[in-house]
């Protein structure tokens, strides 16, 4: 599998701070994959996607984007294939209307007006806002602001997207749509989507899970794996998946298989368990 | 305190005959030393609507009842000091208004702003800290030092420290990791059982179903149900007008229903939905 981020031997530690922020920490990233990266407030994460970005530089080690160990030189390039939507959605806005929002990011990149318009048009149609357009952003619900941040990250084109718990704000509704764009985005292109969160169900839709903790890689593996740790998961600030701890609450009376079961296997297992009675 | 509303209504532009109304004739009875959960969609009014119980908005008609003070559309900005010290509130994302040098001088501004003397507020900073779960260590840290998590406590710490009888939070816990946010929660539910009434807006269901003893549901500006947890959930209508998300173990039950099972009454914690399957698999 072809890696699109290589971080090796990574150490960071913040000016005033005695313990490194982000300790000794390798990770590959393999391109077109969607990875989440959990852990407890603290653990690390935000440090490693500001490192990413290039926002911050690592004390030692290196990382590597699409094949180009970044330096001060090549920050600006790299930079160009991440896009990375905020927890806030109100702290992303510059522009007076949607349109100009997602238009900032090509602004930037000095695209020309025409070539623009296009661009700003498409991304708010594969986000599903273009009725949008000349709309106020902040008279949007939290959910639209989020996908037109995402249709602001998409016009540019990157090759990476950066969901920096992009929707630990949301209502329940729409934290869905967004989720259900990413799912959408994911069939439509290739691209590497990395999804920092603390939400332990909605990890269920990435292909794979790296738990921090303390600015190390302590878990790493498929949501099976991780979701299978139990109660151990709690020591890294987790809560344990919702079908698990219901699950641990019946094992006592009622027959059900051994590990990690989803909600609609737990649901089939009870039933057979009560067919039996 | 108990807090009344009669039928309260807020106009965000009052001289706009067209403007919308934040809210639109809410009569509700917030009980004192309960826990109150005020849910509804974005945009539904939560916010608009325990703005009121501070007077940071007044109402366009209508009163509030504050323990014995009333709040209507006449009440003067002068004269709130005693009012907001017995009202605390947590907004959404408390960590943005912390603004000292020390972590010590951010919890003590808010007792010294309501006339406490520097010593007390001293003391009682190092008593808040140690109550959000933070060492008093962190005191002489500077706010912004300090992770996410750690800086909400540091504000939660800020608004605890003036003891006010009322505590209103808003999202208060949108951002902390599973582990923090029920530290935190359980922090509330003890300030509740120590005697103070709690009051949370929320979209959290499973939070409402753990912790809160009534629920008041609000949609376009206007109250549409109260209740315990139990009953709200449970509201048929609501269900079918879409009003309502369901907490994660009565959309289980609800699940398990579609074969075998059979619930009177949704559960709405994992230990009474799974107190109910054990009673309906061995049968009684």
């Amino acid at each position: 599998m072809e890696n699109i981020i290589s971080i090796k031997d990574v150490t960071y530690t913040y000016p005033d701070s005695e313990a490194p922020a982000i300790n000794n920490l390798s990770l590959d990233i393999h391109s077109n994959e969607w990875l989440s990266i959990v852990g407890k407030n603290g653990s690390g994460k935000s440090t490693l996607t500001k490192l990413i970005d290039g926002l911050i530089e690592c004390d030692s080690g290196t990382i590597e984007i699409a094949g180009q160990i970044i330096d001060e030189e090549n920050i600006w390039e790299a930079r160009e294939k991440i896009g990375i939507v905020f927890q806030n959605p109100d702290h992303q806005f510059v522009g007076a209307t949607v349109e100009d929002d997602v238009a900032f990011g090509l602004e930037n990149q000095g695209v020309p007006r025409n070539k623009m318009i296009k661009e700003v048009d498409q991304a708010l149609q594969m986000v599903d806002m273009q009725s949008y357009k000349t709309r106020d952003p902040q008279s949007l619900s939290g959910g639209q602001k989020q996908r037109v941040a995402i249709a602001g990250v998409l016009a540019t084109k990157p090759q990476i997207i950066i969901m920096d718990e992009s929707t630990s704000m949301l209502d329940p509704n729409g934290r869905k749509t967004v989720l259900d764009l990413i799912k959408r985005l994911r069939k439509e292109q290739e691209i590497t989507i990395i999804s920092i969160t603390h939400d332990i169900e909605e990890t269920q839709l990435s292909e794979r899970i790296v738990v921090l903790n303390d600015g190390r890689v302590v878990e790493d593996s498929d949501p099976k794996a991780i979701y299978d740790l139990g109660p151990e998961l709690t020591n890294f600030g987790l809560e344990e998946p919702f079908s698990s701890q219901v699950a641990n609450s019946l094992r006592d009376t009622v027959e059900l298989p051994e590990g990690y079961l989803n909600e609609e296997e737990l649901v089939k297992s009870i039933w057979k368990s009560s067919s039996n009675m | 305190m108990e807090i009344i509303f009669k039928h309260v209504t807020h106009a965000y532009e009052a001289n706009n005959p067209l403007a919308a109304l934040g809210l639109d004739d809410v009569s509700v009875d917030i009980k004192d030393k309960k826990f109150t959960a005020i849910i509804g969609k974005t945009g539904s009014g939560k916010s608009t609507l325990v703005r009121h119980i501070n007077a940071l908005l007044k109402p366009t008609s209508g009163t509030i009842m504050v323990g014995d003070r009333e709040i209507n559309a006449e009440t003067n900005n002068k004269n709130l000091k005693s009012l907001r010290k017995n009202v605390g509130m947590v907004f959404q994302f408390p960590e943005s208004q912390l603004f000292e040098d020390t972590v010590e001088k951010d919890i003590m501004f808010g007792p010294m702003n309501f006339g406490v003397s520097e010593e007390d507020a001293k003391t009682a900073a190092h008593d808040m800290i140690k109550l959000v779960g933070l060492d008093e260590k962190y005191l002489s840290k500077s706010p912004f030092d300090l992770s996410g998590g750690q800086m909400r406590r540091v504000a939660i710490a800020g608004v605890l420290a003036t003891h006010p009888e009322t505590i209103i939070l808003d999202e208060p816990t949108a951002g902390l990791d599973p582990v923090g946010r029920k530290e935190i929660m359980d922090l509330f539910k003890n300030l509740q059982t120590e005697g103070r009434t709690i009051i949370l807006i929320t979209h959290n269901m499973d939070d409402v179903a753990n912790y809160a003893d009534e629920v008041v549901v609000m949609h376009d500006g206007k109250k549409i149900a109260e209740g315990t947890p139990m009953e709200v959930f449970n509201n048929q209508k609501l269900l079918t007008d879409d009003m309502l998300t369901l907490p994660q173990s009565a959309i289980f039950a609800q699940k398990l229903s579609q074969k075998y099972f059979n619930f009177d009454q949704l559960p709405i914690t994992i230990s009474d939905l799974s107190t109910e399957i054990k009673r309906q698999i061995n049968g009684d």
